[in-house]
């Protein structure tokens, strides 16, 4: 089997268009080389990774989510709940980014099962930072790996 | 025949007269008041006896006899027993003259017919003795026994005498045969008896009206079963219907009759049987006579004698029958009639019965139980209805006791019962009957409603307990003893109860039992006194009431003592040791005033109402002698002092009448001059006035005696100017005013210590010999008497001695004239004054004496004029006043130390003192802040005329005894006062039934009853059911705990809605432990708990809100700034400097409002966020603090020096870091261009703060911004040179306040740096932050 490698699956959880531009800039900012899927609420999400829905048959599994609180319908920590309840979902490890700086947020989402937890910033210099952090945390070991199983494999 | 008639007159005389007795009949006494018209009508029952006997016998011999002598059924010997039964044995001659005329008319002669009318009436009074013999015939006929009786011995037996005697005398008579003898004697005997069966007891019955046979339906039935008898009787006997029917031949048979007379008997009673039985007697024999009928053949076959027994038999049936009835009836109604008397007698003693039969478990009641257990008469009982009605508290009890009671325990219990829904008590007693093995048969018992008795116990109960905590709980002492006497000497008493306060008062502990000699051992012989009162109020039992020092406790006492009972006295008492002290001090105080009376140096005396001289002082004594010992009352004194009996009745007269008037015009008593008699025997002329005092007079004695003596000697010396003249006397001087020549007499030289003409004799010698200071004196003296036409003159100077001394003189001139008043001559006398200056000087010194006695006195002494003014005070009053000099306080207004409030009264007292010159007496309050209290007493001086000169006072200070008694009212009070002003519901319940015994103003407030409507009734009278449940719930649960319960919310319905109370409880405890009271304290927390609850809510909101506002305002602040500034870079190459500029300043502005949100939620979470209280060192946290401000202090190059003490404090970690880094990071920021900032942070504790300052060489504050630094947005530098949001101090501040301390600014101005403190108070960190 010599595909290509497996690129590195993400998938953003995030109500607001603009926000997730934002983060999909940032990702492409840090040159970080992933497949990012992007859910607007939690029932799309939980209907993604279940996939439940038509659209959804063979989507990839996600490596990564990123799952923003502050949402409509399904909020955050429920959909973060959600995942980490089902036994087949919950070893991805979520990471948040939220407005929010509350230390009530960060600590209901490390208490249900959250990796990691970031406040999105104002300044998109600091927004870049934030996930330069955020890539050497939680993609680019796994995307590296990845690809390196790939590369053995292929 | 005469013999007869002698006979029969000798009867009726015999009866007429009264002599006849009967053991029946009228007793002697009533006997002899028989009158004529008593023994007329006697004869007129007599002739009627005899008539219906003949008429009977008529009759009888007419229809039924065969041979019209005998008959076998003879009614008249009936009749005569019948009528000798009622009427009594004086009926016999009827009865004989009856029987007489009856055999008379039969054709027998005379002699045969009176010797059977003798047989007759012998029968009659045979049976009548035979029944009556002893006593045990009744003639109502009411039993069988009684009927049998008559058909035994009044017919059986009695009729042999008369049928033998009738038969025999027939016999002999020749009208019978010896043949016919037997039969006819057995004829006779039959008929007779049967006549006595028939109609004796037929005439008995009847003779009284039977009762109920007029009612409708038992006179149908009387009519009905007589009318079927009658035609029953018809048919058999007398043969109708039997044509008419064959049946009735064959069947009409006598043995009818049975069923018929059974029938009758049952129904219609002896009466009824009666008429019956002679109604079938007539009848059958009618048909036997007739020859129809059941015994158409009986005459030819038996001679009747088969009728006659058919009737006797039928007779005895019958009668049978209905007397055994009428005997039951007459038993059920004595026992319906007892069990009446039964019912009535129990309701009356509201007792009830009831009977058991155990069984069977049948159960009856009598109608007063089933009254008193409320259940209709009708309803039938067991043991079930009996446990339903007993009180649900008390069924296991009855249970209990009558399980006991079957075991072979007495039964007699009291309990509950719930008769129609009210609660009654009962006592029950029951007894049970055994059969021979033990085992229980039936059960009687009583049941008595003791409700009444039950509530008045209880209601005593209720009544002793309260009296008993009413003597438990007061403040004096009370104690119930019994006297133990002892050779009928009062010896000893035991205590039988005390309550608490006796224990408080007295010291001594658990006495109760006790001997009061065994509690406190020597009192018998130390208060001896004690046992006598004790022992004479428990016999007499007149109380008494007396205060005594009882040495073995060392207290004084204020005793009141009865006795309930002889033998036993009850002793209510107070320590009053503190009120005896303070009496002692009064009394001391009142012995200063009778000291200053004693010490006035004017001769005072005071007599009460009775003429008892009260008392003399001093001055008295001393100028007259007397004490009053000397003259106990007016009546000594009278004698002693007016010895001339009629200068005495004078000066009594004088003086009653001044005294009279004086009480009549509540004035003075009017002065009189009077000599009296002093103790030695000398005169002494005295004007005496006086003033009624309270209970008697005051008498104010003026001494003129000396001033009297005065004018005696002025008129001496008038008489030895006359003797001068005569060339005598004093040191006579003549002058010859025209010669100007000079006598001078030898006494004159001498008194100047020289001889005769020692010294040249001229005019001038004595002007030369004059004192100095003397000589104008002198010479005005004598120019003006020569000028003025004088005619005489005196003059006093000083004439200088031989020796050097001067010589005081008088010198007295007489100047003589001529016709034109030239004067001519001058003569006189020079008198040596000095040992009248000797006398004055005394005077003076005894004056002076008396003044430093006033000066040294403790107490203030003082006088004022008659406007009021101090004219002096002596040393203790300055001392008092605090003053070192009388001149500052003479002339000063006595009312100036009088306070306001006193000051009217007090003047009113003291002008009335100067008016009426009565002295005055009050107490008053001192002018000033201090409260100082005194006492006062003003007595009026008067000049000889008796008009006040001035008033002279004495003062005391007695603010302490005011205080004393000040403070006891005001402890007394205190308590009240506390507990009915606490702004907290205050209440007391007692303990026993949890009714209301205390309610102060705020509780009133709070339930919306005033005390009166509360005091005495509890939570259920007042509040919901549950409410009042939960109260009582907790008090019970109170009273079992001790310590207090806190109930930290509990609803109450009040007037003015539901309110939320806070309220503790405790039981307030006797000394055994025992709870008392319930005492309360609520607080009504509905305002508080609803402001809790409002800023909870509103706390939710904001902190909904905050959170809110950080996530959805500052997402689209986010959203803009970014995308700015990807637009900037996305147009980099395409923007000139100042659009990039603008990009900037958007993007910025868009940064700090977001800043600015976040701050801002910062400043609104202080002391919301809950984070708690914690042990951190503020070291630790400055350090931390600077970990964060280290890239702003290393641009700033500043210097940072630390310094002081840093304390561990109780706090919030997060608040306290933010103060320090906002604070010092304020430091390094507001510099001053181009010079190094210098931040000192100083940390120390002083007086439990903790002081924090941080100290800067910035730019300063102009004093005036100061107050706008700590609030929020408030800027004082611009932007552009320091960036901020304006809201770090003001969050300092929060921080600040939040730890109950504050935060200031000191600076010297623009440019001169600031200093910042922190003050946090330390000893209050944890209670305020927890």
């Amino acid at each position: 089997m010599n595909t290509a490698i497996q690129p590195f699956v993400i998938l953003l959880i995030e109500d607001e268009k603009t926000d997730a531009y934002l983060v999909k800039w940032a990702i492409e900012e840090n040159r970080i080389m992933v497949d990012l899927r992007h859910a607007f609420d939690g029932y799309e999400a939980l209907a993604y990774l279940r996939r439940l829905a038509p659209r959804f048959v063979g989507a990839p599994r996600p490596d990564l989510i990123l799952l923003d609180l502050n949402m409509p319908g399904m909020a955050g920590l429920e959909c973060l709940a959600s995942i980490k309840q089902d036994p087949a979902l919950r070893d991805i490890p979520v990471v948040m980014l939220s407005t929010s700086y509350a230390e009530k947020d960060v600590a209901a989402s490390r208490n249900l099962g959250a990796a990691d937890y970031f406040t999105k910033p104002m300044d998109i210099h600091q927004l870049v930072e934030t996930f330069r952090v955020l890539g050497e945390r939680w993609i680019t070991p796994r995307a590296v790996a990845t690809a390196h199983i790939g590369g053995r494999n292929a | 025949m005469h013999q007869w008639q002698w006979c029969m007159e000798c009867t009726l005389r015999y009866c007429i007269a009264g002599k006849f007795r009967t053991n029946m009949e009228k007793t002697d006494t009533s006997a002899r008041m028989m009158n004529h018209r008593d023994s007329l009508m006697y004869i007129l029952k007599l002739l009627g006896v005899a008539a219906l006997y003949a008429l009977l016998a008529k009759i009888v011999l007419t229809f039924f006899s065969a041979n019209g002598v005998v008959s076998i059924v003879w009614p008249p010997s009936g009749l005569a027993l019948a009528v000798l039964l009622i009427g009594g044995k004086r009926y016999f001659p009827g009865v004989f003259l009856g029987a007489l005329l009856a055999n008379a008319m039969t054709g027998l002669t005379l002699g045969v017919a009176a010797s059977i009318a003798m047989g007759n009436t012998l029968e009659a009074l045979l049976g009548i003795w035979l029944l009556t013999r002893n006593g045990r015939f009744n003639s109502n006929m009411g039993t069988l026994h009684d009927y049998l009786r008559l058909v035994a011995l009044g017919g059986f037996v009695a009729c042999s005498v008369a049928a033998l005697n009738g038969s025999t005398t027939l016999l002999a008579s020749g009208f019978i045969t010896t043949e016919i003898y037997f039969q006819n004697l057995l004829n006779w005997w039959m008929g007779d008896a049967l006549g006595i069966i028939l109609l004796t007891p037929l005439i008995l019955v009847w003779q009284r009206m039977p009762d109920r046979w007029l009612e409708p339906t038992r006179a149908a039935e009387a009519i009905l079963l007589l009318s079927l008898m009658f035609l029953s009787n018809q048919i058999v006997f007398l043969g109708w219907f039997h044509d008419t029917s064959g049946i009735f031949e064959q069947v009409a048979r006598g043995y009818w009759m049975f069923l018929l007379v059974a029938l009758i008997g049952v129904r219609l009673g002896t009466r009824g049987v009666l008429i019956a039985l002679v109604m079938t007697a007539i009848q059958a024999l009618f048909g036997a006579a007739l020859g129809v009928g059941f015994f158409a053949g009986d005459i030819a076959k038996t001679g009747l004698i088969n009728y006659w027994f058919y009737i006797v038999v039928l007779s005895v049936v019958g009668m049978a029958l209905a007397t055994y009835f009428a005997e039951r009836e007459q038993m059920e109604r004595a026992l319906r009639r007892s069990e009446e008397g039964l019912n009535r007698a129990q309701a009356v003693s509201q007792t009830g019965s009831w009977f058991l039969d155990i069984p069977t478990s049948r159960l009856e009641w009598s109608a007063e139980t089933y009254r008193m257990f409320g259940i209709p008469q009708q309803q039938t009982v067991d043991l079930a209805t009996f446990v339903a009605i007993t009180h649900p508290d008390d069924r296991d009890f009855v249970l209990n006791a009558w399980g006991e009671a079957m075991a072979g325990a007495p039964y007699d219990i009291e309990h509950r019962i719930m008769a129609g829904g009210r609660e009654r008590w009962v006592r029950e007693r029951a007894r049970i009957e055994r059969n021979a093995e033990g085992r229980p048969l039936t059960g009687i018992g009583t049941v008595q409603d003791i409700t009444e008795r039950k509530q008045l116990e209880m209601a005593q109960r209720e009544s002793e307990k309260l009296y008993r905590s009413l003597f438990e709980n007061m403040l004096n002492g009370f104690a119930y003893c019994q006297m133990i006497f002892e050779q009928d000497q009062p010896h000893d008493f035991i205590y039988l109860s005390v309550n608490a306060a006796f224990e408080t008062l007295t010291g001594l502990k658990n006495v109760v039992g006790k001997r009061v000699s065994e509690v406190v051992p020597d009192i018998q012989q130390t208060d001896a006194k004690l046992f006598e009162l004790y022992g004479r109020v428990s016999l007499s039992g007149k109380p008494e009431r007396f205060e005594i020092y009882l040495e073995a406790l060392q207290q004084w006492f204020w005793i009141s003592v009865y006795s309930p009972e002889k033998g036993y006295f009850a002793v209510t008492f107070d320590v009053i040791t503190e009120r005896k002290q303070a009496e002692e001090k009064l009394r001391a105080s009142e012995q200063k005033f009778m000291r200053l009376f004693m010490e006035i140096p004017i001769p005072l005396g005071v007599a009460n109402k009775d003429g008892v001289i009260a008392y003399f002082n001093n001055k008295f004594t001393e100028v007259f002698g007397y004490t009053t010992s000397d003259v106990p009352t007016l009546n000594e004194w009278w004698l002693k002092a007016y010895p001339d009996e009629t200068y005495r009745r004078w000066v009594m007269d004088n003086w009653n009448d001044a005294v009279a008037k004086a009480a009549k015009e509540g004035a003075n008593v009017e002065s009189a001059e009077y000599r009296v008699t002093c103790k030695n025997g000398a005169g002494r002329i005295v004007i005496i006035g006086g003033s009624p005092v309270e209970g008697g007079v005051l008498a104010i004695f003026n001494d003129i005696t000396e001033r009297k003596a005065a004018e005696q000697a002025l008129q001496q010396s008038k008489d030895r100017l006359a003797l001068a003249l005569k060339g005598s006397s004093d040191a006579p001087w003549d002058w010859d005013i025209e010669r100007d020549q000079m006598y001078y007499s030898p006494q004159w030289w001498h008194m100047l210590g020289y001889a005769v003409d020692e010294l040249p004799n001229d005019a001038g010698l004595w002007l030369r010999l004059e004192h100095p200071d003397d000589i104008a004196t002198t010479g005005q003296a004598l120019t003006d008497a020569l000028q003025n036409a004088q005619e005489s003159f005196a003059v006093e100077s000083r004439l200088r001695h031989k020796d050097g001394h001067y010589v005081s003189v008088l010198t007295r001139g007489f100047i003589m004239r001529n016709e034109s008043g030239k004067p001519l001559r001058a003569t006189g006398t020079n008198m040596d004054l000095t040992e009248r200056k000797q006398s004055e000087e005394a005077l003076r010194e005894s004056e002076n004496r008396y003044r430093l006695l006033v000066e040294s006195s403790p107490f203030c002494i003082h006088e004022i004029d008659l406007e009021g003014r101090l004219l002096s005070m002596n040393r203790a009053g300055l001392n008092m006043l605090g003053l070192d000099d009388a001149r500052k306080i003479c002339g000063m207004q006595y009312l100036s130390m009088v306070s306001l409030q006193d000051a009217g009264r007090v003047g009113a007292l003291l002008r009335d003192a100067i008016t009426n010159g009565i002295p005055s007496y009050f107490e008053f309050s001192a002018a000033g802040d201090v409260p100082l209290y005194f006492k006062s007493c003003f007595i009026p001086i008067k000049d000889a005329s008796g008009k006040v000169l001035k008033l002279m006072g004495i003062t005391e200070d007695i603010t302490e005894r005011e205080q004393a008694e000040k403070e006891l009212r005001e402890k007394t009070q205190l308590l009240d006062s506390i507990v009915e002003n606490i702004p907290n519901m205050i209440f007391l319940k007692r303990a026993s039934d949890l009714r209301f015994a205390l309610f102060n103003r705020a509780g009133e407030a709070l339930v919306g009853h005033s005390r009166d409507e509360l005091l005495g009734r509890n939570d259920y009278d007042f509040f919901p059911k549950e409410q009042a449940d939960f109260f009582t719930g907790k008090d019970r649960a109170t009273l079992e705990q001790d310590g207090i319960v806190d109930i930290a919310e509990e609803p109450i319905e009040t007037p003015h809605g539901t309110r939320i109370l806070h309220t503790r409880k405790l039981a307030l405890r006797d000394e055994q432990g025992q709870p008392q009271y319930l005492l309360g304290i609520s607080e009504d927390i509905t305002e508080r708990k609803e402001h809790e609850e409002e800023l909870k809510r509103s706390n939710a909101d904001l902190e909904q809100f905050s959170y809110a506002v950080s996530h959805d305002m500052r997402q689209p602040l986010r959203v803009i700034s970014s995308y700015l500034q990807l637009l900037e870079m996305g147009l980099a190459d395409q923007l000139d400097g100042e659009k990039r500029n603008y990009f900037n300043f958007a993007i910025e502005g868009a940064k700090r409002i977001d800043q600015m949100l976040v701050e801002l939620l910062e400043y609104s979470r202080v002391g919301r966020m809950g984070e708690p209280p914690a042990w951190i060192e503020s070291r630790a946290a400055l350090d931390e603090a600077l970990q964060f401000l280290q890239p702003a202090l290393i641009e700033a190059q500043a210097k940072l020096n630390i310094a002081g003490d840093w304390p561990r404090i109780l706090t919030s970690h997060d608040e306290i870091l933010r103060l320090l880094q906002n604070l010092i990071g304020n430091a390094a920021k507001f510099r001053v261009a181009g010079r190094t900032p210098e931040i000192t942070v100083t940390s120390e504790v002083v007086q439990n703060e903790w002081r924090l300052c941080i100290a800067d060489n910035g730019v300063g504050i102009i004093p005036d911004q100061i107050k706008r630094l700590f609030q929020v947005f408030q800027r004082l530098q611009s932007r552009e040179a320091y960036e901020g949001t304006g809201i770090g101090l003001a969050l300092c501040r929060k921080i600040a306040e939040h730890h109950k301390g504050r935060i200031w600014v000191e600076s010297a101005g623009e440019g001169q740096g600031s200093k910042f403190y922190v003050v946090l108070p330390v000893s209050q960190m944890k209670t305020t932050l927890q």
